[in-house]
């Protein structure tokens, strides 16, 4: 089968970032905006696109105009993130009159994870293109039919973190009309978006990065075989250290990359059918953004083998050790080569 | 007076007897408050976190004879996250459940997808999962005090949105999932008035992951920890626990129980029990 060529999808947060993304090669855009009704009624906490700080999102209407306007003027596309765990009542009054305004400034889709703000959206006749967050937590296409039973029109899916490829693949094999995203690159949460009702906002660390860490006790549910007791607290000690690595402080002189890296599964998501691989980071230093989409175009564009691959990544980052991607420690697809 | 249904995450067989289920019914309701229980027992078998899971074809048929012979109703609960490989294991049990189980048996949906699944048969009664109920599980003490005003609005559903009730009576849900959230809840919320609400206490889940620790055990270090491991089932030997993260204000300890890290809320103080329809206790 011949390989496809994917999109590559990046966070931005200032207009200025635009030309510099696109030279590296953003084929497309996404956004997260808090605008100030909103934060007037909720603060940042109460997120709106789960991302409950500042600098991951765009702060008012001027400046959300602006990005949009830029990014179409290269040509590009913009989607906009409202992929909260969920938006009740009181939330949904204020969202809506942040669509309608949104609207106006035709961005390219609204990225959406709870049910009821794409049922709302259909009964506000919202007409900027729907799309389905990985929150929303699209695992097969009984979920898809039952989206299209509410008559809920959408044309893009992203699936899940962890969606296996073959799961993916079965997938886009029903729906042949329909776009599908995946994740590629970092914000390697160990924990599915879709059913995680955790805050990002910690005191003591986010939930995602520090929980994991803390779990050190076993308890066996009845006595073990020694081999048994060993194994299992082997394997704690792997998860522990699988998981705390890639979860050291990031952004460091030495180039450490952000966790989550599917550079070896890019050939597997071109053949299944992906149509565009997100590159997340909507906090992340725009020279650290910029660095990882050179990287994805690089892999994108050429012919590399895994081994190649790796050497490439180990010389963006210089202090990461191929030994570590030998053991699948950063990877979003382990296994996949 | 309100229903009682047990659903214990592991060793279900042994929960078939309802003496066994009633004998902790009693050990529960002595701390509560003055509830009444109806005579109808529910065990819930099949897991929320995992669709490998999910009983074999011949283990549910064994528990609906059993719980035929024993007065006690099953509902099968299917996992937040089912795949087109799963998904075909869940047609089977689906089958089987219309065929074989009680008219009106419920099926608890964790993963939309199940929803329509179901649509095709129409003696199973659709009943949606806590998985599905995405309100905010804050089991950070200081993150709550940072939140603390906010906690009302944290408390109610979305069933407060009248499309969803709409939506959910379209596909003949009948009942809706709750967690004894530490914030509080507000049920009275609703706007779906005819919808059967459902409490599960006391483990809650604070999130789910798909990287398995425990399908990784017997595993060699490069194999471990990748979505959709084949496993043999090794999260029903053991499970781990935290031991001090979650101390503060002795809110609750995490322990991760197969794909799901849970908390605990022993205590249904302000709770408003009388919104609710059924007591949905949760064991390990």
């Amino acid at each position: 089968m011949a390989e496809r060529y994917c999109l590559i999808t990046s966070p931005v947060v200032h207009k200025e970032e635009i030309a510099t993304l696109v030279e590296a090669g953003v084929d497309e855009f996404y956004a997260g905006f808090i605008p100030g009704s909103w934060r007037a009624k909720f603060g940042y906490l109460v997120s709106i696109n789960r991302r409950e700080i500042k600098t991951a999102n765009v702060l008012s209407f001027q400046d959300i105009r602006s990005l949009i306007r830029q990014v179409h003027s290269f040509g590009k596309k913009i989607f906009l993130a409202f992929n909260a765990c969920t938006y009740n009542d009181i939330q949904l009054k204020a969202l809506k009159p942040i669509l309608f305004s949104l609207e106006d400034l035709q961005p390219d889709g609204f990225i959406i994870s709870d049910l009821g703000l794409l049922l709302m959206a259909k009964e506000w006749l919202i007409r900027t293109p729907l799309i389905i967050s990985s929150d929303f937590g699209v695992y097969n296409s009984f979920t898809l039919e039952l989206l299209e039973s509410a008559g809920i029109a959408f044309k893009r899916v992203i699936f899940s973190r962890y969606l296996p490829l073959g799961e993916m693949k079965r997938i886009i094999s029903d729906n042949p009309n329909r776009e599908f995203e995946a994740f590629l690159m970092n914000d390697r949460c160990p924990y599915e978006g879709s059913v995680c009702y955790a805050h990002h906002i910690a005191p003591l660390g986010t939930f995602c990065r520090a929980s994991l860490s803390q779990l050190k006790k076993i308890f066996f549910r009845k006595k073990a075989s020694y081999q048994e007791f060993e194994r299992s607290h082997e394997n704690l000690e792997h998860f522990w250290r699988h998981e705390t690595m890639m979860h050291q402080p990031i952004n460091d002189p030495c180039g450490r990359p952000h966790p989550g890296c599917g550079l070896c599964s890019i050939k597997q998501l071109q053949n299944i059918g992906i149509h565009s691989l997100k590159i997340c980071g909507r906090d992340h230093q725009i020279e650290s953004r910029v660095k990882t989409v050179r990287l994805v175009k690089k892999v994108l564009s050429g012919r590399l083998s895994s081994e190649e691959i790796v050497r490439l990544y180990c010389e963006t980052y210089p202090s990461w050790y191929p030994e570590l991607c030998e053991k699948g420690y950063n990877c979003t697809y382990k296994g996949v080569k | 007076m309100k229903q009682f249904a047990l659903f214990p995450l592991f060793e279900q067989e042994k929960y078939l007897f309802r003496n066994r289920i009633e004998g902790i019914l009693k050990s529960m309701i002595t701390n509560q408050n003055n509830l009444t229980f109806s005579k109808e027992m529910r065990l819930y078998v099949g897991s929320e976190s995992c669709e490998n899971l999910m009983p074999s074809r011949e283990t549910l048929a064994k528990y609906i004879r059993l719980g035929q012979e024993r007065s006690v109703s099953i509902c099968l609960v299917t996992p937040f996250m089912i795949t087109p490989t799963g998904s075909a294991r869940l047609s089977v049990l689906l089958g089987l459940m219309n065929d074989r189980a009680a008219k009106k048996s419920e099926v608890i949906i964790n993963d939309w997808g199940a929803l329509e699944m179901l649509q095709k048969y129409p003696r199973l009664v659709p009943v949606i999962g806590r998985a599905l109920n995405k309100m905010r599980r804050s089991v950070n003490p200081l993150a709550e005090t940072k939140l603390l005003p906010y906690r009302s609005l944290f408390g109610i559903s979305i069933l407060s949105n009248p499309a969803i009730c709409k939506f959910l009576k379209e596909k003949k849900v009948k009942a809706f999932g709750y967690d004894n959230l530490w914030h509080g809840i507000a049920p009275s919320k609703s706007a779906c008035h005819d919808l059967k609400t459902h409490l599960y206490f006391p483990l809650i889940p604070v999130s789910f992951t798909s990287n398995c620790l425990f399908a990784s055990t017997n595993r060699e270090e490069n194999d471990k920890f990748r979505c959709g491991l084949s496993c043999k089932r090794e999260c029903q030997e053991y499970y781990v626990a935290n031991s001090s993260y979650f101390d503060a204000n002795n809110k609750s300890n995490l322990l991760m129980l197969s794909r799901g890290i849970y908390g605990c809320n022993n205590s249904l103080e302000g709770i408003p029990l009388k919104d609710f329809d059924r007591l949905v206790y949760v064991l390990h």
